[in-house]
């Protein structure tokens, strides 16, 4: 089995660990830490002690800037993102909070070093090397435990844990890792892992669809943006396109046959949209993808499209039946699991 | 467009609307359609509903498409909106077969 199938499978039924390279850590300190947060942000930033929020940082044009994730743990405010460097992150958030001035912003990778379990069974590991308290951190919830900073999020659609380590703690954390993972058959994932199964359910990725100017509207994040906002970077450019509305949305597909980012999807020998992301679905046994199709043939449950020749059917994400929401932390194990197999 | 496909078509918008109408109705969302995305999740993230909210829909798809789930059934199909459409077309589909 090759690596990226071996990351795979183990994101998919056991757990998967990932240095997450790709991923910006940054912490905002100083009275108006949480104003900016406001300012920049396009969605209601109310967050409780210890919980995230998933949103985007738009450019004036409406389209993503960053994915992002911003928390709070007591008067600490924490963002993580994906897309731009951590440079061109937080020259971005300074550019756009000229109105706070009481704020600063530290670039966590200096100090840490996010690491990433996924999986059915991360919660297990997550529990056997940070302590059980971990079992009762909910989803999108955030609590520093023995030194690390521990974000219970991910973009797979099983378990998910950022872990952020300080850095010079980060071998003994590996080594650690490694050891507690033998007995939950812990395999490393890398990114083209960890993409095929953010694919599969419809995880937006800003390497990937956030590459084609597309507006949360047709990219289907609405629900990143507050509907009622009126003051944040694009919002004037997200607010004409609400009015005017939009004739393309991002659906998900699968296909039996390998097809090309960019190739046309046709129907009825018309051309109706275009893939713009593909990949194999070991869980499946064939290819799932996102097309950015045209209104009225954007729905999910249609079977009647081609491309390249070959049939394509719209279809409703996740694409695959995640694990992890049949197991329960609370009445589920690794080990219990391995005999049910092999009983 | 082939008639069959502009009647699937409309059947899955009528469905997707009727279905939005009773989220937003029955969990009192202050929000519109216009402002849901099919794919929009229910859980966690998205629209963040939480167990109760999950009780009024089972509620909410008995009342509008009288679908009963049997004990013990499971409601994994409570992902997205777009899940929940599929779960209430089939189970159409299968109570038209029934008949026939």
């Amino acid at each position: 089995m090759k690596g990226t199938e071996i990351g795979y499978n183990a994101i998919r039924n056991s757990v998967a660990f990932t240095e997450e390279s790709d991923l910006c850590c940054l912490q905002l300190t100083g009275s108006q830490a949480f104003d900016v947060f406001d300012a920049v942000c396009p969605c209601d930033v109310f967050l409780q002690d210890g919980q995230m929020k998933y949103t985007l940082l738009l450019n004036e044009d409406g389209t993503p800037f960053a994915d992002i994730y911003v928390c709070r743990k007591g008067e600490e405010a924490y963002l993580l993102g994906y897309g731009p460097s951590v440079e061109a992150l937080m020259d971005w958030i300074t550019e756009h909070s000229t109105e706070n001035t009481d704020f600063s912003i530290i670039d966590l990778s200096k100090t840490y070093d996010p690491l990433a379990l996924d999986g059915p069974y991360a919660w297990e590991l997550c529990a056997e090397v940070l302590g059980p308290d971990i079992l009762g951190l909910p989803y999108l919830g955030m609590k520093i435990s023995d030194e690390v900073l521990v974000f219970r999020a991910g973009k797979t659609g099983e378990y998910g844990y950022h872990l952020l380590v300080p850095t010079h703690q980060k071998n003994a954390w590996l080594e650690k890792l490694s050891t507690a993972g033998r007995a939950f058959e812990m395999a490393h994932a890398n990114e083209a892992a960890r993409a095929q199964c953010a694919l599969e359910n419809f995880f937006f990725d800003i390497n990937r669809e956030g590459q084609y100017g597309l507006t949360p509207f047709e990219l289907q994040l609405q629900w990143r943006l507050s509907s009622q906002k009126a003051a944040y970077p694009g919002a004037e450019a997200i607010r004409t396109r609400r009015q005017s509305g939009w004739t393309r949305r991002l659906t998900c597909f699968s296909t039996p046959d390998p097809v090309k980012v960019d190739t046309a999807v046709v129907c009825d020998n018309e051309v109706v949209g275009h893939i713009l992301a593909i990949g194999y679905s070991p869980m499946r046994g064939d290819y799932v993808g996102k097309a950015l199709l045209r209104r009225p043939y954007w729905h999910a449950g249609l079977d009647v499209f081609q491309v390249d020749g070959c049939p394509l059917k719209t279809l409703s994400p996740p694409a695959v039946n995640n694990r992890s929401w049949n197991i329960s932390p609370y009445s589920d194990s690794f080990r219990t699991r391995e005999k049910e197999n092999t009983s | 467009m082939q008639a069959e496909l502009k009647e699937k078509i409309k059947q899955r918008e009528n469905t997707y609307n009727r279905v939005t109408g009773l989220l937003i109705s029955y969990l009192a969302l202050d929000i519109s359609s216009e402002q849901l995305d099919p794919d929009t999740p229910l859980f966690g993230v998205g629209l963040e509903l939480d167990s109760i909210d999950a009780i009024e829909i089972i509620i909410s798809l008995e009342s509008e498409f009288g679908i009963v789930l049997d004990d013990g059934e499971s409601a994994s199909f409570l992902r997205t909106i777009n899940s929940l459409v599929d779960e209430v077309i089939h189970r159409k589909e299968v109570e038209l077969d029934e008949r026939n």
